[in-house]
């Protein structure tokens, strides 16, 4: 049984279903990689899995139990956590600030706690900071964390969504197209932080477009069109199979380069 | 409810409905283009009857011309507003929103420091009463009923089967599409903001024989736009017909039989509707923009 | 520590005031100050998770109207009925805040507007109970208190007593909104005004957040209504209209509603000047939507911004001249 199962997922939108009878698994310690044209159904599935939108059929099984439809906050705090496609930060912010915010579920943020500033307050933000900087410094991004986050050029924005994504402490991150818009040295360094983040204990589902870093980073590989898994397996099976490649142009190119 | 004093009230509830719908339709044009909700729309309503009451009332201009003249006159007012504060603001729409507030709060003073406060009177076009198989009607109620729902439908018409009304739609359901076809957005929000505003402007003119003009004419009206748009749906003007003519029967058949605690249904329904249906009746999911 | 000096002169000027200022029309106005304070700053933490309520002079009526019943129909002390209008006026805010704050933006604003005309036109419309458009006249006077090292205190018409009971409100109010402001759970308000989905995905559950803040602002609405109800000792719907909201919104607006301080300069600004200039009376609303349009056009922050703006420019002076 893996860390995350899918079983039977599918939505429809108005008419459509975007994604139908959807199975697949992701294992502890494992980078899956989710791949398939545009429009294939690739961030829908990241929306149904953390429940921003409500499954039409099927089941989400997290650590073996049923977290079908529960809504985002609520998957954060059970251990899976997502980026988002189109960059999300908090854009008048500070990085620095940035993490501090994202460490939530670790801090001591209620109301009692904002009321009186204890020690036990005062200790904790400290560790909060602490840990910010650890995680900036790993992700390479101290020295911009008094710069406001709107203004980092773009790879170092992605970077942040990702550093804001582990300060929740995710047992399974879900990388919606992580290194997008990434010159290639900014998308090897994104690849190595990836690898050690899973070597750390954080298993991922990763959705990318660029194949070298699919390639490079997938312990396996599933396979989306128009919804439907159409093949699901090593990166050598998913190279050779015919299907897709057909829905795939140009992914045999890509291969046979490397 | 005597047959007569029915039919009276129905024909109440539609000529509410109708000052409603044009209120609403304007509310709601300027929403489906620039996604703020335009809080001096009360303002550019009085002004309107400001406009008939001096010049149809004081200097004695043809009634329907001043009714025009007033509405173009509003229009201009509505160009500039939208150039010189909302299109500037176009990115916080809760500025653009508390600036329109600003904007009819200087309106209304300004009209109450210029005109004075107290109610203003303007004199009954088409006196006389008329008879339809046995029930009677003032004849200025019909007037004002066949004006309102005339303006209405040449609204419909113009969004649907105009060019410029077309370019509107495109505007409103997709900006940067319309752009690639050749709209200029700019210019049709600025445009779009004048037809709303000229729309306001016609349903106060047409309905000033009829009630005081008065600085705070406009306060009431727009509060119940809000509903019809909200019940109708933000956005869409099928939508805030409809919702003109349910607001408009559910409040004059309860002011008839209740009273004054009568508007509590509108604004009761508003409620209601935003818990379960925030999209109203014909409402889509709108992407902001 | 820095802040403590400022702080401390602030609290003696507040102490002392009332020894200053003998006209009791002044200390009317200051009176009012202290009460918009209130309100304008809950308005301002329930804006600071980005929904702008236009329904809190509704709450405000909720407590006047709740203290002056407990008193007059039901025979309570009115230091029992002041803590239980602020009660009745935060379950009115969770009750009514729980299915509102599912909205955002425009619907929001639209249906807290609903609210508060509805609010209206039940207190005007049940007469029996809350007198209707002429309100409730006759409101008694605070019942004479014993306080420990100071003796009784009693409350008549205009009494400086009042000034000081409602310092300790104000004081208690300002706590509770700087502490939530300077905290972690005011940062993640600001983050979730910027984005509900992002703070989601952290784990953070807006809607609490939200929640909490209109609660709290509505408390502190009922405190205020239940003061200003046996102050004025007359109140009535009139008081308590959309205008009034619209006021609270403004003061926090243009003073500036990223923080408390600047609605504490809004507030005076707004109450303050139209006393000052009395014959501007008539153009004062010219004058606020005027200043309400120029600083969202061109100065978002609020009047407050211009002055961290000017602080800092006079820091990097200092800092020049030392360095």
């Amino acid at each position: 049984m893996g860390l995350l199962e899918i079983r039977g997922l599918s939505k429809n939108f108005g008419g459509i279903w975007a994604v139908s009878h959807l199975d697949f698994e992701v294992n502890s310690g494992e980078i899956l990689g989710l791949i398939g044209p545009n429009g294939a159904g690739k961030t829908t599935v990241f929306n149904l899995i953390t429940g921003v939108f409500p499954c039409t059929r099927g089941k989400v099984i997290f650590k073996g139990e049923d977290v079908t439809g529960l809504k985002p906050f609520t998957m954060a705090r059970k251990g899976v956590v997502r980026t988002f496609q189109l960059t999300a930060l908090f854009e008048s912010k500070t990085v620095l600030e940035n993490m501090l915010i994202s460490l939530h579920l670790r801090a001591r943020s209620g109301f009692w706690a904002a009321m009186f500033d204890s020690k036990a307050t005062k200790a904790s933000e400290a560790e909060m900071l602490r840990r910010s900087l650890e995680l900036l410094d790993f992700l390479g991004l101290s020295h911009v964390k008094e710069h406001v986050s709107s203004s980092l050029p773009h790879g170092y924005q992605r970077l942040l969504g990702i550093a804001m994504a582990l300060a929740a402490s995710p047992q399974l991150l879900l990388l919606d197209e992580p290194v997008t818009g990434m010159n290639p040295e900014e998308t090897l360094h994104a690849m190595d932080l990836i690898k050690t983040i899973r070597d750390r204990g954080t298993s991922i589902l990763l959705v990318e477009h660029d194949m070298r870093a699919v390639m490079g980073l997938c312990d396996r590989i599933v396979v989306l069109n128009f919804g439907k898994k159409i093949a699901e397996g090593s990166v050598d099976e998913i190279g050779q199979n015919e299907e897709v490649i057909a829905a795939y142009l140009g992914v045999r190119r890509n291969v046979a380069e490397h | 409810m005597s047959e007569q004093m029915f039919f009276q009230v129905l024909v109440n509830a539609i000529g509410l409905s109708l000052i409603y719908i044009l209120m609403a339709m304007g509310l709601t044009l300027v929403f489906s283009i620039m996604r703020m909700i335009n809080f001096a729309h009360s303002e550019l309503y009085m002004l309107g009857g400001f406009s008939v009451y001096f010049l149809f009332g004081q200097w004695g201009i043809y009634y329907w011309l001043a009714v025009f003249v007033g509405a173009l006159f509003v229009a201009v007012v509505g160009v500039f507003l939208e150039w010189a504060i909302f299109r500037p603001l176009r990115h916080d729409l809760l500025a653009a929103c508390l600036a329109s507030l600003g904007v009819g709060i200087m309106l209304q003073t300004g009209a109450l420091l210029a005109f004075g406060e107290r109610d203003k009177d303007v004199a009954t076009v088409y006196k006389g009463i008329i008879e339809v198989s046995g029930v009677y009607f003032p004849l200025e109620r019909l007037v004002i009923v066949v004006a309102s729902a005339l303006l209405a439908l040449a609204l419909i018409i113009f969004i649907n089967k105009f060019r410029l009304g077309q370019a509107l739609q495109a505007v409103a359901q997709n900006p940067d599409a319309a752009a690639l076809v050749g709209i200029n957005v700019n210019r049709m929000n600025g445009f779009g903001f004048a037809v709303a505003s000229g729309l306001a402007a016609a349903a106060g003119g047409i309905i000033s024989p009829l009630v005081y003009v008065t600085p705070y004419m406009g306060s009431t009206p727009l509060l119940k736009a809000f509903i019809v748009v909200i019940m109708g749906g933000l956005g869409s003007i099928p939508g805030a017909v409809l919702a003109g003519f349910v607001l408009g029967f559910i409040e004059q058949f309860s002011l008839t039989l209740l009273g004054y605690v009568g508007n509590i249904f509108g604004f009761l329904i508003v409620m209601v509707l935003l818990v379960f249906r925030p999209r109203g009746l014909l409402g889509r999911e709108f992407r902001v923009h | 520590m820095k802040n403590i000096i400022p702080r401390i002169i602030a609290v003696a000027v507040v102490a002392f005031i009332p020894v200053f200022v003998r006209d009791q029309r002044w200390l009317h106005v200051v009176i009012m100050i202290y009460l918009y304070i209130m309100l304008a700053g809950g308005l301002r933490l329930i804006m600071s998770t980005g929904q702008v309520s236009f329904a809190h002079a509704a709450f405000w009526a909720i407590g006047a109207y709740t203290s002056t019943l407990l008193v007059m129909r039901l025979g309570f002390s009115f230091w029992l009925a002041l803590p239980l209008s602020g009660v009745v006026a935060g379950i009115f805010g969770f009750l009514i805040g729980y299915p509102c704050l599912k909205l955002k933006g425009p619907y929001f604003f639209i249906i807290t507007l609903a609210f508060g005309e509805i609010a209206r036109l039940f207190f005007t419309s049940w007469v029996e109970v809350f007198g209707g458009a002429n309100g409730i006249a006759g409101i008694p006077f605070p019942d004479p208190i014993r306080v420990p090292l100071i003796g009784v205190l009693e409350f008549q018409s205009r009494s400086i007593h009042y000034y000081y009971l409602l310092v300790l409100l104000l004081l208690c109010s300002l706590f509770i909104m700087y502490r939530l402001e300077r905290s972690r759970f005011g940062m993640t308000c600001t983050a979730i005004r910027e984005s509900d989905e992002l703070c989601a995905s952290l784990g953070i559950k807006p809607m609490r957040y939200k929640l909490i803040l209109f609660g709290v602002a509505c408390v502190i609405a009922g405190f205020a209504g239940s003061f200003y109800a046996h102050y004025m000792t007359y109140i009535s719907p009139d008081f308590f209209t959309f205008w009034e909201s619209m006021t609270f919104l403004l003061m926090a607006v243009l003073g500036g509603s990223g923080s408390t301080s600047g609605v504490i300069l809004g507030a005076i600004i707004l109450t303050f000047v139209p006393e000052v200039a009395r014959e501007a009376r008539r153009v004062e609303p010219i004058i606020f939507g005027g200043m309400l349009v120029l600083v969202l056009r061109f100065m978002p922050g609020g009047l407050w911004s211009l002055v961290g703006m000017l602080t800092s420019k006079f820091n990097l002076n200092k800092s020049a001249a030392k360095g």
